[in-house]
């Protein structure tokens, strides 16, 4: 008897004990010399991290199995191919983009950047999934809209059409100076003779005509202060120096207010929270420049303008429409909502859709779908009742998507223009990964792979995934280019909005 | 347990209740501060016994339980995670024991198979975005890629019995339910197994044929 009960306790201990083991998960997140050192020069490895890590942080596995995608076939597919390329003399920088692209080009987050570094060429290699899918998709469209800037100059050479104006089309304002040195040349090439200071005065302009072509496009504070310096002798008019913040923060603006009193507000980027709210301000011009100054009270004063218009003829009475321009808007922060779509409506925030985090290691890992709030404005103001219009391209995204979503769920709102570019999930910044354990993997610039992930799935109110599809607008209306003509015609997308103001339809 | 009844008593049919404790094992990686916490829930269920001498009978059970657990951060206080499973549990076992006809102790050694009826959680969360925390209270929709709805095990009771009327008996006993199986089905190439354990605190009325 003693026998049998211990052979039974015997087998109960060695059945208890046979749980079996879980695959070790790394943390991406960080440089940690462990995980990345075996990827510095190795494809294959590379491709591990990217695999392994987006497996535990991306936030979208449910909704690609929907669309297809099956993660374990493309680690299966892809790796032995990532590890072939370690074998060759040499990888192109095209041959692994090619590459990469291939692999991961079925991805639908909006937001998601893959980057390698090429150990060949020492060069960082990065795929924009969504990015490839919606130039595939939209095409022209997709082209035409890249370097659009909203310009209401066609519009401000219409009697009585503008009743107010207050563009900030310049950051850097490299254009004042370059068109005064044109200036100069051409009134120097009209004179017959020229003195031999003349003649030396002449060829200093154009070597500077060409230095200020090679950085007109550059984000390089560096590079334009080297003309600054090089070129101060010559006492050229907006030459001034730049700090890198305001190359980093600047935007464009566009404030008007049309025929009507509608009200219209135009910006490059979501970054008025770095212009409007004190603990921005600080954060992001730590020592501003005389040029920054400049721009911040600019800027400032441009959604000042739209801001206390609306509220003047809302209270009047007066009111006809409010028009946010979010075309070409590749989003920012999230602080901002409340400066634009947030700032028409009631105070407490506002919630256009819903989110679930990505929490824990297991790719379906998620939090419960909850409501996404967004700050409103939070001081006394008034909520717009007069039709509201965000307009919308194929090049809204983010925080774009974010303004032009909040249209489905505001009664006095619509969305014109065409389907935005489909990134709405949101992420934190590395140094919040212990907080969300899910986003980012590796460091920009450190690690030999870099992902930008978002740390959560965004989901409209009806339960619907809108990354790599984007917002379809209420009102389709194309964006005529050859109209448009460089903004010295009409816009054939901001026409329909002020129609719809003015006509109700 | 088993009283010399004569032939009629080798069955009995019961009833019995009481809770579960249930522990959840899983790989936490690298998530330091990802803590789990046990959960205690309702079990019970009806019994069936056939006695094949003093000391040996074979027992099979219709078991609900309920395995909870609960997920906490140390260091974001604002999630917390509180699960309820709801299992069907049949186990069937061989029922081991000893003493008089009055008092008796005994020891109950088997297996279990199991089906996952129903998964709820409620908690809080914090949607970093929103700067808001959010309460919930949720029924958990299965997913047939990753949850495994199947389970089965080993048991292991240790309890002691008092035989109060000719016909009438009352257990009070303590089990281990070992799963073997994991919660999660292995539907990724990472591998990430996870357990139930429950021990469960019942006591059983049971009539004597």
């Amino acid at each position: 008897m003693k026998k049998i009960y211990t052979g039974i306790c015997l087998l109960l201990v060695a059945a208890v004990s046979c749980h079996k083991e879980s695959n070790k998960v790394d943390n991406y997140s960080y440089e940690d010399s462990t995980v990345f050192r075996r990827a510095e020069k190795n494809f294959g490895e590379m491709f591990k991290i990217v695999w392994k890590g987006l497996n535990s942080n991306y936030s979208l596995w449910d909704y690609e199995k929907e669309n297809g995608l099956d993660w374990d076939e493309v680690y299966d597919k892809y790796y032995p191919r990532f590890r072939d390329l370690d074998s060759l003399d040499t990888v192109a920088d095209e041959d692994l983009k090619k590459l990469m692209e291939e692999a991961f080009g079925g991805l639908h987050d909006g937001h998601l950047a893959i980057q390698m570094k090429n150990y060949n060429t020492g060069n960082n290699i990065m795929v924009l999934p969504n990015t490839l899918r919606t130039k595939a998709e939209r095409g022209e469209e997709y082209e035409i809209v890249t370097g659009f800037k909203p310009n209401l100059s066609y519009y401000a050479g219409i009697p009585g059409e503008l009743l107010e104006y207050k563009p900030v089309t310049s950051v850097t304002d490299l254009e004042t100076p370059y068109k005064w040195v044109e200036s100069q040349i051409l009134a120097l090439s009209m004179k017959t003779v020229l003195t031999e200071e003349e003649l030396r005065l002449q060829n200093t302009y154009i070597e500077l005509l060409k230095d200020f072509q090679d950085v007109i496009h550059k984000a390089d504070a560096e590079s334009i202060n080297r003309i600054v310096f090089k070129y101060a002798h010559l006492g050229i008019p907006g030459l001034d120096y730049v700090d890198q913040a305001l190359l980093d923060n600047g935007i464009y603006v566009n404030y008007a207010l049309f025929k009507g009193n509608i009200a219209y507000f135009s910006f490059s980027s979501f970054k008025l929270s770095a212009f409007l709210d004190d603990d921005y301000f600080k954060e992001m011009w730590p020592n501003a420049s005389q040029s920054s100054l400049s721009h911040i009270a600019k800027v400032q004063e441009a959604w000042n303008s739209w801001f206390f218009a609306i509220q003047r003829l809302h209270n009047e009475g007066t009111l006809g429409g409010v028009i946010i321009d979010v075309r070409t808007n590749g989003g920012g922060l999230i602080n901002d909502y409340q400066y634009v779509m947030g700032a028409l409506l009631p105070s407490g925030g506002f919630s256009p859709m819903n989110s679930r985090f990505k929490r824990g290691t297991g790719r379906y890992d998620y939090s419960p779908v909850m409501p996404q709030y967004f700050q409103t404005y939070p001081y006394e103001h008034v909520t717009v009742t007069e039709p509201i219009v965000v307009l919308a391209n194929c090049r809204s995204v983010s925080m774009a998507e974010a303004t032009s979503i909040s249209t489905k769920s505001i009664d006095n709102a619509v969305l014109i223009g065409t389907r935005t570019f489909g990134g709405l999930c949101s992420l934190t910044a590395n140094t919040e990964y212990n907080y969300n354990y899910s986003g980012h993997i590796g460091i920009q610039g450190q690690t030999p792979v870099y992902c930008y992930t978002p740390t959560i799935a965004s989901i409209t109110k009806d339960g619907k995934f809108l990354d790599g599809i984007g917002i379809t607008p209420d009102i389709e209306v194309k964006f005529d280019n050859d109209a448009w003509a460089e903004g010295t015609g009409p816009d054939t997308q901001l026409d329909r909005a002020l129609e719809y103001i003015r006509t109700g339809k | 347990m088993l009283v010399p009844l004569g032939a009629g008593a080798q069955w009995r049919a019961g009833l019995g209740g009481g809770f579960s404790y249930n522990g959840y094992t899983m790989d936490r990686q690298y998530m330091t501060d990802y803590t789990l916490s046990a959960g205690i829930g309702a079990h019970g269920g009806l019994i069936g016994q056939y006695s094949f001498m003093d000391w040996l009978a074979v027992r099979a059970e219709l078991d609900f339980t309920q395995r909870d657990w609960g997920m906490y951060r140390t260091n974001v206080r604002s999630i917390e995670y509180n699960y309820i499973n709801s299992y069907i549990l049949m186990p069937v076992m061989a029922s081991l024991s000893w003493g008089g006809p009055k008092l008796r102790g005994f020891v109950n050694l088997g297996e279990y198979q199991g089906y996952w009826l129903a998964s709820y959680r409620y908690g809080k969360e914090r949607n970093y975005f929103s700067s808001r925390e959010y309460e919930f209270w949720e029924r958990v929709k299965f997913n047939p890629e990753k949850d495994q709805r199947l389970d089965y095990g080993f048991i292991a009771g240790l309890g002691i019995e008092f035989h109060f009327a000719r016909h009438w008996a009352i257990q009070w006993e303590a089990r281990y339910w070992h799963s073997m199986e994991s919660q999660v089905k292995q539907y990724m190439r990472v591998k990430d197994y996870r357990y139930n354990n429950t021990f469960t605190a019942q006591v059983s009325m049971f009539y004597c044929f």
